[in-house]
């Protein structure tokens, strides 16, 4: 309560023309805008891309911000719409690739993952990896529900979802989490879950 | 997904009623399949809880107010049309209807002869004691529902003048 308080306040002091105070809004948020933004860029250079683009629209937009919902929720409407457009460019850039280059590209990553999966051995780093393997809109969802604090209504105004649409895809993004888990893990997922 | 599990991350994110509580809480106790099931669940939740947060660079926020500094100040959206602007837009069309109305009627023929009908109904049967008394219950329900929503208004304005 306090946090939504102060956040609305340093809003009010930026609309007040204090634009400097937006570095503190920025800095509040930034750890799980950018985390929401990998869930979806799946590399690091493309999300810190995406967060950046959503909280310049988020000044922008910053008038247009009604305060009857948390200002989290409503940064993660933006996240979530900048993320989904940065994706769908992305895969119209990826058809003009050529496919054979493409196919090795993908032969290539999961060579670099079993590597990978060798040397990270810790249970975060196997569910980050079973995360990143999910669709964007299930990693999405956990991530907001596990690391956002939202509740399933707050998840349906940030998707433009029904709090019971989330709630069905929440249970159906855990259940394939738990699948690429085991898929990862295989016989070492009994040490894990 | 089965309806176990369904049932099973309900109840671990406490979605479900107390009814539906007691009843899982008995069939872990009980049901091998489900405490199996259970602790798996709550493995991956207890899990998922202690995920960290991604680190954006270092001059993430840099970054982001250099180009916030090119962008316009925002300004809090308020009307900024002149209600005098609304007023004369709506009167104009008020006289317009008006106008028209009264040019309709002055060139109407007003010989048509036209009798009111008679509606043959006996008033005395209809408003018996019954039929006040469910008519008063209705209108104190409704007073009743106005004043709660009026009160609830009045201690919302008085909390967030508070806070």
């Amino acid at each position: 309560m306090q946090q939504k308080e102060t956040d609305l306040a340093l809003i009010t002091a930026v609309l007040a023309g204090n634009t400097a105070v937006y570095a503190e809004l920025v800095k509040r948020n930034q750890r799980f805008v950018f985390t929401l933004a990998m869930r979806f860029a799946k590399n690091r250079e493309d999300a810190e891309e995406i967060a950046q683009d959503c909280f310049v629209k988020a000044y922008r937009a910053l008038g247009t911000f009604k305060q009857t919902s948390k200002f989290s929720t409503w940064l993660y409407t933006i996240t979530y719409t900048t993320a989904m457009t940065f994706l769908r460019k992305k895969r119209l850039d990826t058809r003009s690739i050529n496919d054979d280059e493409n196919v090795l590209q993908i032969a290539n990553n999961s060579t670099d993952f079993d590597a990978n999966l060798v040397e990270k051995k810790s249970s975060h780093a196997y569910l980050n990896q079973a995360i990143d393997l999910l669709l964007p809109d299930d990693a999405a969802i956990i991530t907001l529900f596990y690391k956002g604090e939202q509740s399933l209504e707050e998840i349906g105004i940030a998707l433009s979802m029904e709090p019971n649409t989330v709630k069905v895809k929440l249970h159906r993004a855990r259940h394939r989490l738990k699948d690429k888990l085991q898929y990862l893990l295989k016989d070492e997922v009994k040490e894990l879950i | 997904m089965n309806k176990i599990e369904e049932q099973l991350w309900n109840y671990i994110d406490g979605n479900c009623t107390a009814t539906e509580k007691t009843e899982i809480e008995a069939k872990i106790s009980s049901n091998l399949q489900y405490s199996t099931m259970y602790n798996e669940l709550m493995a991956v939740h207890n899990e998922l809880n202690l995920l960290g947060f991604e680190e954006p660079s270092m001059s993430f926020t840099r970054n982001v107010m250099e180009h916030v500094n090119l962008e316009l100040k925002p300004v809090a959206l308020k009307t900024k049309v002149d209600n005098r602007i609304i007023y004369s837009i709506g009167a104009f069309f008020g006289i317009a209807i008006l106008g028209i109305f009264i040019y309709a009627i002055s060139i109407t023929k007003m010989d048509f002869d036209f009798k009111m009908p008679t509606i043959d109904f006996h008033l005395d049967k209809l408003v018996t004691s019954t039929s006040i008394q469910v008519f008063l219950m209705i209108d104190i329900a409704l007073v009743l529902v106005y004043l709660d929503s009026f009160l609830r208004k009045g201690r919302i304005n008085a909390q967030k003048k508070g806070s």
